[in-house]
């Protein structure tokens, strides 16, 4: 047995150890201890293939590049359940399935990222989605968690019906499902090519999905209000990022970008994704609301990336640069993301933008740090969002892709309005409407809140430690 | 056994990482009195002992690379940042160059610290003030020390930053901020050439590391290359320049250091001496091989130099204010410190630079003491025999006037003999007459500053008298000022001159009795009671009114600039360019309401949006 499956049966041990404490006696204390060590050990377990050589079977790929990308996920999930426990102590609902739920969901996300396969794709898929409609609809009594519950549960099957249409007809064409097979075109293909190309509008219209792009947008803002903020957190970034490495894993191979009208498709999802996300964001006073619109111009910015194979590389920048943006990009946005949740989850009265008025006379700690996460939202130098974005443009103008990346200017004008009003509203003077009181601040949060001040400030001031992390890692 | 120790130093070796030591010293006090209040008594001994420390260890490079001429040191933090081909590195670089630099900015800084402890005494903003101090320190020996033109820029704008809080220092009076504004806009102007420099010099070399930069460009702009590499090189260079006269207060760009002179004095002390206006030399010293490649910016450099001193030291001949006749005289004499560059002499330019500093330091201190002591008069002709009175200070001030008039046997006089010498070497007869005729200019204004205030009728009973600190600084720099006679040996192998070709008996004599005879035709004025006396005739009248103002630059610059720019205001007050982005505003709004109308929160349409991206993107691979 090879070393590398080891995270994910460490996960599994962890699901069926929680479910049998379950079974027996509930105490939340043990499940949440559990959890944690469960995700401490498939930390250490990815930890060590840092680096390894990696292998490929049938099913699944562990290049260089995947148990970084999981050990991410990893810490990501990790951060907010340090918050866990003190949040669904206020909730009133039972507590233990949560760990369950989520122990699940990031094991689906773990074989998305390491897939190899449509098949073993579409089970960490539906494993992720499943656990999700579970994770949305935690709270019974809520009818909005409920409702949106409900949608995801619906949506996702629509999509995932596209999607296994998708893959039927790429199967019609090729006779094989795996990635590595996508490329041998024509050694069966029988079909006109626009029968392949439809394949694939079908599984991009699923992706898409499960990434909130246009036109497939609609349904994260509900999403995101609705369902309780800790899976508003992970819908946002495990799903979203495991989804995402799959569709980035598909399009390096090369194949698709020979369609010219997928490379054009692509485009245009990304240009309308970063104009229409933040055209959304614009007035919207909601917090929760706003972080899915803006994920949704994020996500926009990010399919830039899936294009550049498709265009030669030029002299000045080597190959793996595009794969250092892309993980860069990721990696600054889901730290940003993670603390923003943090953020909101240490404050959960908090809704919306009036609610934030005077934060900072009050808080000071957490509104500096909402701050500094806004502006890595931004992109405003100094923090590790413009370093990621910094790459990302740069790459995009070595590969000279002016339209996209005119919208990604735009895009980021527009939305900097938002994130900056944000701020405006917490250095307000306290309106007295605003009640504070209830605000206790706990140690692990504040040693939360200086971790991602540290974080977004120290990756975006010196951001050469990482970025050579990361390319020696994707030299493999 | 004197000689022995002179010609082959000590054999010691220390350790090149102390090199990092000494802008950090000064920084690390900087940051702590920024961040924590600790006692007066701490606040002076982190904002002098940093400077102070930091000038040991300049001192012990100085006695272990005594006597040596070709050495390198480097050392640094490692890699600032990496973005493919660009590799920037936080590394300090010492030669021959910057060490004689960095002696004198931690040198003098050191005394001028010293001195301030003193004159700031009775300040409330005591801790303010040193931690600015420190800061400008380190920035400037980060500067100095950089061995990349990126680790150079950000001292250099350090240095911008400090001297603009240091000028501005007493905030509560609001011309003091209008000067510090204007220093600051004044040097962005020419920072900002210097930036396009830097990016034009990035793309053509591809590096921004200084040595290999020069390599680079011996290699690129070969002399007898073809034209255009020629004149790219001119454009580097130029542009540069832009940089250097613009922190330097060069022409066109000098109006703004005798405005400078708001902040408390030892700043202008460390203004005009140890730091902020020698950067300018500095920058071009260090890229001599860079220079060298276009002999047209060569000739612009040694042409800026000749303008500012001669109008320079013209101005300084009518001011009442001592500290604005430093300040002019300063300009002067960087003047010919950009002459002797110029005419590529850059071993020698850095020696005024040494000598000048020393003597402007002491000049400075010892102004600061006058004022402290006359019930902070600034104007001359308000004071007067104060020689008995005030006999340090009387000393001091006649070192330093006699040192700036380059009367033979003090520093200055070598200094500037040997920059005589050098233009007669290159050939440039013209300017080597107006270097003789600024020489006489700056001798008669030194004796009219020096005779005015120390001789003749006591105008007014000093009420202070310095303080110890005050006095010890005051006599150590005019050890320097009048000994340093030797140009560091390393500077000479570093910047090689041009061969000499022997002075005739006119070039030889005549620079060294212009000082005296300009000396004695001010003490001559002096006792007819010529300066301060009203002139009579109404021309006489307005040359004096144009000399004082320093030739009316501020006047034309208000009407070539500020005005039109006003006024482009003042037509543009609906602002057109809104207008536009009114729109832009309207538009998005738009498009943020019709966007929204689809989150309508319905199933159903939701699931259609899912099929309806399928439809349009079927139906467009249909269609093409």
């Amino acid at each position: 047995m090879s070393l590398h499956y080891l995270p994910a049966i460490v996960l599994i041990i962890t699901v069926l150890l929680s479910l049998t404490s379950l079974s027996l006696k509930r105490h939340h204390g043990i499940a949440y201890l559990i959890c944690g060590g469960g995700l401490l050990l498939t930390m250490l377990s990815l930890f060590m293939q840092i680096g390894k050589t990696g292998t490929t079977s049938e099913l699944f790929v562990f290049d260089a590049i995947t148990p970084f990308l999981s050990l991410i996920l990893l810490i990501v999930v990790s951060m907010i359940w340090v918050q866990l426990y003190q949040w669904l102590e206020a909730l009133d609902e039972r507590k233990e399935e949560y760990y369950l739920l989520l122990l699940l969901a990031t094991l689906g996300s773990l074989i998305m990222v390491a897939s190899n396969h449509f098949t073993s794709f579409f089970l960490g898929l539906e494993l992720m989605s499943l656990s999700f409609v579970g994770l949305v609809a935690y709270s019974g009594r809520e009818f909005k968690g409920q409702e949106a519950g409900v949608k995801y549960l619906i949506l996702s099957a629509v999509a995932s019906a596209l999607m296994l249409m998708g893959m039927a007809i790429l199967y019609l064409q090729y006779g094989t499902l795996s990635f590595n097979d996508l490329s041998m075109q024509g050694a069966s293909g029988t079909l006109p090519s626009w029968v392949t190309v439809t394949g694939i509008i079908f599984i991009l219209g699923g992706m898409f999905f499960k990434l909130s792009l246009v036109p497939c947008h609609l349904w994260v803002a509900d999403l995101f209000e609705g369902a309780p903020l800790a899976t508003s957190a992970l819908l946002a970034t495990l799903s979203k990022l495991a989804a995402f490495v799959v569709l980035w894993r598909i399009f390096s191979l090369g194949e698709w970008h020979t369609h010219a009208v997928i490379v054009d498709i692509v485009a245009a999802v990304a240009i309308a994704s970063m104009l229409v996300g933040n055209f959304l964001g614009l007035l919207q006073n909601n917090l929760l609301r706003l972080l899915a619109y803006s994920s949704i111009a994020h996500f926009g910015y990010l399919l830039i990336i899936l294009l550049l194979a498709a265009s030669p590389t030029t002299a000045f920048l080597t190959s793996t640069f595009s794969t250092e943006a892309v993980v860069f990009y990721l990696v600054a946005y889901l730290f940003t993301l993670v603390g923003v949740f943090s953020v909101l989850m240490q404050m959960p009265q908090i809704k919306t933008q009036q609610d934030l008025t005077g934060l900072f006379w009050h808080k000071p700690t957490l509104a500096i740090t909402l701050a500094l996460l806004m502006l890595s939202l931004a992109g405003i130098p100094l923090t590790i969002g413009f370093m990621g974005k910094f790459y990302l443009v740069m790459t995009a103008v070595n590969h000279q892709m002016w339209w996209l990346l005119s919208a990604l200017v735009i895009g980021s004008v527009i939305g900097l309005f938002y994130y900056l009003r944000v701020i405006m509203m917490m250095i307000k003077a306290p309106d007295g409407e605003s009640d504070f009181s209830g605000l206790t601040m706990t140690t692990n949060g504040q040693l939360l809140n200086y971790l991602i001040i540290f974080l977004v400030i120290g990756f975006g001031t010196f951001p050469a430690a990482f970025s050579q992390l990361i390319e020696t890692l994707s030299r493999g | 056994m004197l000689t022995n120790f002179l010609s082959y130093g000590v054999d010691m070796q220390i350790p090149d990482s102390l090199l990092m030591l000494i802008p950090l010293l000064p920084f690390v006090s900087s940051l702590i009195l920024i961040f924590v209040n600790p006692p007066k008594k701490i606040v002076t001994l982190l904002g002098v002992g940093s400077v102070g420390c930091a000038a040991l260890i300049a001192l012990l490079f100085n006695i272990s690379l005594w006597g040596q001429t070709d050495y390198v040191i480097k050392a640094g933090f490692g890699n600032w940042m990496t973005i493919d081909k660009l590799v920037i590195n936080f590394d300090f670089y010492l030669d021959a160059l910057s060490l004689v630099m960095i002696s004198i900015i931690t040198g003098v800084g050191f005394f001028i610290h010293l001195y301030s402890t003193g004159f700031m005494d009775e300040d409330t903003d005591y801790r303010r003030y040193f931690a600015y101090l420190n800061m400008f320190v380190s920035a400037m020996l980060v500067l100095v020390l950089a061995d990349n033109m990126l680790l150079l820029y950000l001292g250099w704008e350090g240095v911008g930053l400090c001297s603009y809080l240091l000028i501005g220092f007493w905030y509560k009076n609001r011309d003091n901020n209008m000067a510090a504004n204007k220093a600051f806009l004044m040097t962005r102007i020419g920072d900002t050439g210097m930036a396009i420099g830097l990016f034009l010099l990035f793309y053509q070399l591809g590096t921004l590391n200084i040595q290999d930069m020069q390599t680079q460009a011996v290699a690129v702009w070969a002399p007898g290359s073809d034209l255009q590499g020629n004149s790219m090189a001119t454009l580097c260079c130029l542009l540069l320049l832009a940089g250097a006269v613009g922190k330097s207060a060069q022409l066109p760009l000098q109006n703004w250091l005798p405005d400078a002179m708001a902040g408390p004095t030892p700043v202008s002390a460390l203004i005009h001496a140890a730091t902020m206006v020698t950067a300018g030399v500095y920058l071009i010293a260090r890229n001599t091989q860079l220079f060298q490649l276009s002999p047209d910016a060569m000739f612009v450099v040694a042409l800026v130099g000749t303008c500012t001193l001669l109008l320079a030291a013209t101005a300084a001949m009518v001011q009442n204010d001592v500290k604005r006749i430093l300040a002019y005289s300063t300009i002067s004499q960087i003047g010919y410190m950009f002459l002797a560059l110029g005419v590529g002499a850059g071993s020698v330019a850095v020696f005024h630079l040494m000598t000048h500093a020393f003597f402007k330091a002491l000049l400075f201190l010892s102004a600061g003491a006058l004022i402290y002591s006359v019930h902070h008069e600034h104007n001359i002709f308000k004071m007067g025999g104060l020689l008995k009175k005030l006999p340090v200070v009387a000393a001091s001030f006649a070192v330093g006037c006699a040192a700036l008039a380059s009367l033979p046997f003090t520093s200055g006089f070598f200094s500037k003999e040997s920059i005589l010498e050098k233009i007669v070497d290159s050939g440039h007869t013209e300017l080597w007459w107006a270097a003789v005729i600024g020489a006489f200019i700056t001798a008669f204004y030194s004796g009219r500053l020096f005779f005015v205030v120390f001789l003749g009728k006591m105008q007014q009973e000093p009420n202070h008298t310095p303080t110890k600190t005050m006095h010890i600084a005051l006599l150590v720099l005019i050890v320097p000022s009048i000994f340093a006679w030797m140009q560091p040996q390393g500077l000479i192998a570093l910047m090689p001159g041009l061969p000499s070709k022997g002075l005739s008996d006119l070039q030889h004599w005549l620079p060294i009795f212009t000082p005296i005879a300009a000396l004695m035709l001010a003490f001559g004025l002096y006792r007819a009671n010529f300066f301060g006396s009203e002139l009579k005739s109404p021309a006489l009248q307005s040359i004096h009114q144009l000399l004082k103002s320093g030739w009316g630059f501020d006047f034309i610059y208000h009407h070539l600039f500020v005005l039109p720019f006003k006024w482009l205001c003042h037509i543009n007050r609906n602002d057109i360019i809104d207008l536009f982005y009114r729109r832009l505003e309207d538009t998005a709004r738009l498009m943020h309401g019709f966007v929204t109308g689809f989150q309508n929160g319905r199933l159903r349409s939701y699931s259609a949006s899912l099929v309806l991206f399928c439809v349009l993107a079927i139906s467009w691979v249909v269609l093409k």
